[in-house]
């Protein structure tokens, strides 16, 4: 597919204790799409998520991941994302002593500064993140609090589509963006997630739940299981996967 | 006249000269106690990780010199009142209206009972300021008075031939339901290799409030040496922040006495040791009245082939009954040649008590490390950041604008890699 945004090929990947978490993934996510990946615990969804962004805990064996035609890993974490990647984590740390909008400031100028484009002065950039802390409806007090410092489950989660609204990456996965949310709050995520959208962009969702896809329409959904993709299809492949559970699949792919 | 004495690293014992009676009484018994048991040794427990040869070794000039050389960074802040020494001797004062701030020598033969609560046992380098100080700053806050601007007492010590001893040394008495903040500035020229030597006491009267802030920016040949000693009256708080920025060899005591119900205290600190500097925090707080509460938190950044300890006491008398106490101490390594020795000290005799301490040595947090990095932060700067970060938990607390402005500047520029976070602050 020459117009995808990331190929994962036959990735294999094992954990520091040399266990293997991931024993082939094929996924290619074409601009525009919106992917869902689904799948028990330990299935290897949040390996997957955190190798993408970078994460050195895990070595990878096999395989490979192209990004928009590049070896994606060959780059460093910071590389890949000023090059566009985004991952809205799972559990977000929290860093005392660094603001919020120190952090979202650092950040999008490190990607400027990598594309050859100019800073945005302070004035330009105050505004253009007050208003999209409008749209995730937190309170502007909490760009000036350390890094998700003494944020709640829902508020860490919500700093993170933030983080995200203000970098716009080509290629954003969200792992478990969903959990721990509160039916407003997931619609305030699931608005600043949809409000990315476009056609030269893709997004992975890692989720355990089909709640979140009814908010955010996925355009293919796979199902993840002991490491490999074990069936593709779409949105309503979720809807049957909350009706019958995971075990059919993985029946299946042991067969 | 060092023959007179076993005191080699001074070049004279202190001379007796025309002076009040309690000062010659306390000279006196303050030198009968040093030139008898001389610097501490590493055989003192109190002292087990700081070895003063350095200071035996020397040769101080003790006395009064003209001030030396100085150009020192102004910290911007609105003063109530400004009292400055260079090399000992005052060179600059500003009083505040309504305040009553004195040097020793205008007292006459008032005996404020300054002295009363040091102990040369406990802390025997308190032996040699009484026994050297010449112009110690008194301050007696009327009942009632509340001051919000910070009073600003500074000691600069310059770069000479020859290297002096300084005693700086200050009393504080805080009448009834009374507010002051203190800032004591140490600060070195290049160049200097002087012994600084000071004590704070400070007597807090029912409901009073004193905020404490040490600011030791010596040079990296000076050394420097301090107590703050505080009795606390009933509701009284004191709040005692210590930044060690600079300085050779550094050491701290803050011995606070809670001695009637309500009282409480916060000591917090930050010490940045770098290249070959020492650097040894010692607090001792004694709950000595039912229902005091005390909190504590010291960060330490160690890099290069330095050395920090720090060693928090904590006393709780069989009375004391509805005590809170808790101690903190993190300290982040740089390198793997420097070296913290960190050990909570506590004597409980009461059973009604809340008890916590913590201590952790330790590199930065590999997942802080790798949120920065996903962010598009390179690894260097994120390093630097969350080094910066680490201190900032401590010094972010300093309510004083431009004191706290002023200091995360000053800590940022001495981390390393420390033009990568240009733009912080």
């Amino acid at each position: 597919m020459s117009d995808a945004i990331i190929s994962i090929r036959n990735l294999h990947a094992t954990a520091d204790d040399g266990k293997e978490i991931l024993r082939g993934i094929d996924l290619d996510i074409p601009a525009g799409e919106v992917h869902a990946i689904m799948g028990p615990n330990g299935s290897g969804k949040s390996t997957l998520a955190q190798i993408i962004a970078g994460r050195d805990e895990f070595e990878v064996t096999q395989g490979e991941i192209v990004y928009r035609g590049k070896d994606l890993l060959g780059l460093e974490p910071e590389e890949r994302a000023r090059e566009g990647v985004f991952l809205a984590f799972q559990y977000p740390v929290e860093i005392p002593g660094v603001n919020n909008i120190y952090l979202l400031k650092a950040a999008l100028n490190a990607k400027l500064k990598h594309h050859g484009q100019p800073e945005l002065d302070a004035f330009e950039f105050l505004q253009m993140v007050r208003e999209k802390t409008r749209i995730m409806q937190m309170d502007e007090s909490f760009l000036n609090r350390g890094v998700n410092e003494d944020f709640s489950g829902g508020e860490k989660k919500r700093n993170e589509v933030l983080q995200m609204l203000v970098l716009e990456p080509t290629f954003a996965v969200l792992d478990e963006t969903d959990s721990g949310l509160d039916i407003d709050a997931l619609r305030v995520v699931a608005d600043g997630v949809n409000s990315l959208r476009s056609d030269d962009r893709a997004m992975l969702l890692v989720t355990h739940y089909q709640r979140l896809l009814d908010y955010i329409e996925p355009d293919v959904v796979h199902v993840l299981a002991d490491g490999r993709i074990v069936r593709s299809g779409d949105k309503t492949l979720a809807l049957e996967l909350e009706e019958r559970g995971y075990d059919w699949l993985r029946d299946g792919a042991a067969a | 006249m060092t023959g007179n004495t076993a005191i080699d690293f001074l070049d004279a014992a202190p001379a007796p000269r025309d002076e009040p009676r309690w000062r010659s009484q306390l000279r006196d018994r303050a030198w009968e106690h040093f030139s008898r048991h001389g610097l501490p040794t590493r055989r003192d427990e109190n002292w087990k990780y700081t070895n003063l040869r350095a200071i035996d070794k020397g040769q101080f000039t003790t006395g009064s010199l003209p001030p030396g050389e100085t150009s020192v960074a102004p910290i911007g802040a609105d003063k109530l009142a400004v009292v400055s020494f260079v090399d000992g001797q005052v060179t600059q004062r500003q009083d505040a209206p309504g305040l009553s701030l004195r040097l020793s020598a205008e007292l006459g033969d008032e005996d404020f009972g300054l002295g009363e609560l040091v102990d040369f046992d406990t802390h025997p380098l308190a032996a040699l300021n009484s026994a050297y100080f010449d112009d110690a700053v008194v301050i007696d806050v009327a009942a009632g008075q509340v001051f919000d601007q910070p009073l600003l007492l500074e000691y600069v010590s310059t770069a000479r031939p020859a290297p002096v001893l300084t005693c700086p040394r200050v009393f504080i008495r805080m009448g009834a339901n009374t507010q002051l903040t203190v800032v004591e500035r140490f600060v070195g020229v290049d160049g200097a290799a002087n012994l600084t030597n000071a004590v704070t006491e400070v007597e807090l009267g029912t409901g009073a409030r004193l905020d404490h802030y040490r600011l030791q920016e010596l040079s990296d040949s000076d050394k420097g040496i301090s107590l703050l000693r505080a009795r606390q009256h009933a509701d009284s708080r004191l709040v005692a922040r210590s930044i060690d920025i600079g300085g050779r060899l550094v050491r701290n005591d803050v011995h606070a006495t809670l001695s009637e119900p309500g009282a409480s205290c916060r000591l917090s600190g930050f010490y940045l040791c770098l290249g070959r500097q020492h650097t040894d925090n010692h607090t001792r707080i004694d709950h000595d009245a039912a229902d005091t509460n005390s909190d504590e938190v010291y960060h330490g950044v160690l890099g290069g082939r330095a050395r920090g300890v720090f060693n928090g006491k904590v006393i709780v008398r069989q009375d004391s009954q509805r005590v809170n106490a808790n101690q903190s101490n993190r300290n982040l390594l740089l390198s793997g040649t420097a070296e913290i020795d960190t050990k909570p000290e506590l004597e409980i005799y009461a059973d009604d008590v809340r008890c916590s301490h913590g201590a952790t040595v330790g590199q930065l947090d590999d997942e802080a490390l790798f949120y920065l990095r996903s962010r598009g932060i390179g690894e260097r700067t994120a390093r630097a950041l969350l080094t910066f970060a680490f201190a900032e938990e401590v010094v972010r607390d300093i309510e004083v604008d431009a004191v706290r402005d002023y200091l995360e500047h000053q800590v940022a520029l001495r981390l390393p890699d420390h033009e990568r976070l240009e733009k912080l602050v």
